[in-house]
């Protein structure tokens, strides 16, 4: 170890007595027997099932209830064309930031939270803080906007589904089991798929899906306010705030090491790749509605999307669009609670991680459970403009990444407590683009909103 | 749940809990790196308003 890391707080590191081991170690000991069996074994396969977790569920998590609803939108007003590459782009762009969270985690074992106060200071700290809660919560309202929708669609009334969403989040806490959380999670999330047979029901034409990506087109309608819009949900609908705080805190609470990067990797281009698919399904689903000339203005939610697709696409069809869209709201409330807890639990140096029991994660377990509590009472309020509440979240989200990733990059170049994993200039050139194309699009949003005139009509 | 030294063999020093508790020190930042945190911070500040001016402009408008 150098001296730049002893100084960097790593230094005289307690011995694992009796007396210090906390059940969370215990059980995340554990998980790291199997893995290191897995290695030694050279069983690669059994290897990389036991280390993805954290990058799979980040990105199918962040396919959620206002992510479909962009898509769908983005399908229904735009068809198959421009934005079927862009949605590629921005996956890819979402991997390149995840990845340095799951470097910063295994360089650190610290979560993103407590890594920005202990180097930054509480200043930036409270900020960083600030972004995150203001972020989740009005995202962990539009989760339940998701399952509300998709309830309704299936004829529940509103309370009824909300209430059960909740019930789901809180049993998904009680398993106090990183392990087992991690993995009932993935199985859930596999149901984001739901939206490629959806896809296949609405015949999609191949040649134009290869034409749209090798051309980015057609556009119809141009670069009008509705275009940059979607532009920026459908940025936020893949990078977020959450996505970085989530993930690191993840790797650090599986227990992933230096030795376990590359399969870290792997776990985030896995995850890249099935949400990235998801989503296109989901533009390919709703392409129908172009065609059919919808107004999709006039949707009150998600659920109206299914409907407005069944005599297009089929009962069958719909019904799958509508169970992915109740899936996509209950896996990433779930996911975004955790990620509160997660920072907030941090920010407090309070403990953290998923292996707590409930006698010592008051805090951590209480963070999930008001703020799921709070969201879901929101959603029932009468009249609420649920649909363009969802599709302003996403705009939110975008807006703040800009700031979060600023602190991402200044973590990830941190030599003292990243060492050897610091990024290099490569990473250093795709981080910085990001930020730069992420904050640009934001402010020329902006002034399109301040001056609606400046594009046409 | 039993201590078993052999199994917390399994996991480096620096993931027991005990361990990830203990603070790092503070970064000195530089004038470059606070200027651009400031300039992301004003960019936030002006925008989330005018994103929230849009919201209730769309929600008031004449359908």
């Amino acid at each position: 170890m150098s001296d730049d890391a002893m100084r960097a707080g790593f230094a005289a590191l307690p011995e694992a007595t009796e007396e210090v081991i906390t059940r969370e170690d215990l059980l995340r000991a554990r998980d790291r027997l199997q893995v290191l069996k897995a290695r030694s074994a050279k069983r690669s396969l059994r290897l990389l099932w036991l280390l993805v977790g954290p990058g799979v569920l980040v990105m199918l998590g962040e396919n959620d209830g206002p992510s479909m609803v962009s898509y769908a939108t983005t399908g229904a007003t735009y068809g198959v064309g421009f934005f079927v590459p862009f949605i590629l782009l921005t996956f890819l762009m979402a991997f390149v930031v995840q990845e340095m969270t799951v470097r910063l985690g295994v360089a650190t074992h610290r979560g993103h939270a407590e890594l920005i106060f202990q180097r930054f200071g509480p200043f930036w700290g409270y900020f960083a803080m600030g972004d995150l809660v203001f972020g989740n919560v009005l995202t962990l309202v539009t989760e339940f906007i998701a399952v509300q929708a998709g309830g309704l669609y299936f004829g529940l009334p509103s309370w009824l589904s909300v209430a059960i969403g909740v019930v789901l989040v809180v049993c998904s806490l009680a398993l106090r089991r990183y392990a087992t959380w991690e993995r009932v999670l993935m199985a859930l999330a596999v149901f984001n798929l739901l939206f490629i047979p959806a896809a296949l029901l609405a015949h999609p034409d191949g040649a134009a899906l290869a034409h749209a990506v090798a051309t980015w087109g057609p556009l119809p309608g141009g670069m009008g306010t509705a275009f940059f819009t979607l532009v920026l949900a459908n940025i936020g609908a893949t990078v977020t705030p959450w996505m970085i705080f989530f993930q690191q805190s993840a790797v650090v609470d599986k227990g992933l090491t230096r030795a376990d990067l590359p399969d870290g990797r792997m776990d985030t281009a896995i995850g890249a790749i099935l949400a990235a698919v998801a989503a296109i399904a989901t533009v390919v689903a709703t392409a129908p509605l172009f065609a059919a000339h919808a107004d999709v203005s006039q949707f009150a939610s998600g659920a109206d999307f299914a409907t407005a697709l069944r005599p297009l696409i089929g009962t069958t069809g719909a019904t799958l669009f509508a169970l992915g869209i109740v899936e996509a709201g209950l896996v990433a409330a779930m996911t975004i609670s955790i990620s509160s807890s997660y920072s907030l639990a941090e920010t407090v140096s309070a403990r953290h991680s998923l292996n707590l029991d409930f006698a010592h994660g008051h805090l951590f377990y209480g963070v999930a459970i008001g703020s799921t509590l709070v969201a879901a009472a929101i959603v029932l309020i009468p009249g609420a403009p649920l649909l363009a509440m969802t599709l302003t979240v996403n705009v939110i989200a975008t807006l703040l990444m800009a700031p979060a990733l600023l602190f991402l990059l200044l973590l990830v170049n941190d030599r003292e407590i990243m060492q050897d994993l610091a990024n290099d200039w490569r990473a250093n050139l795709a981080g910085g683009t990001i930020v730069i194309a992420i904050a640009l699009v934001g402010a020329f949003y902006g002034l399109i909103t301040v001056f609606p005139n400046l594009l046409g009509k | 749940m039993q201590y078993d030294p052999t199994l917390i063999g399994a996991l480096e020093p620096s993931q027991l809990a005990v361990a990830t508790q203990r603070k790092l020190p503070r970064r000195r930042l530089g004038r470059g790196t606070v200027a651009l945190l400031i300039l992301l911070r004003v960019y936030v500040v002006i925008a989330i308003p005018i994103v929230g001016y849009a919201f209730v402009h769309a929600l008031v408008a004449p359908q």
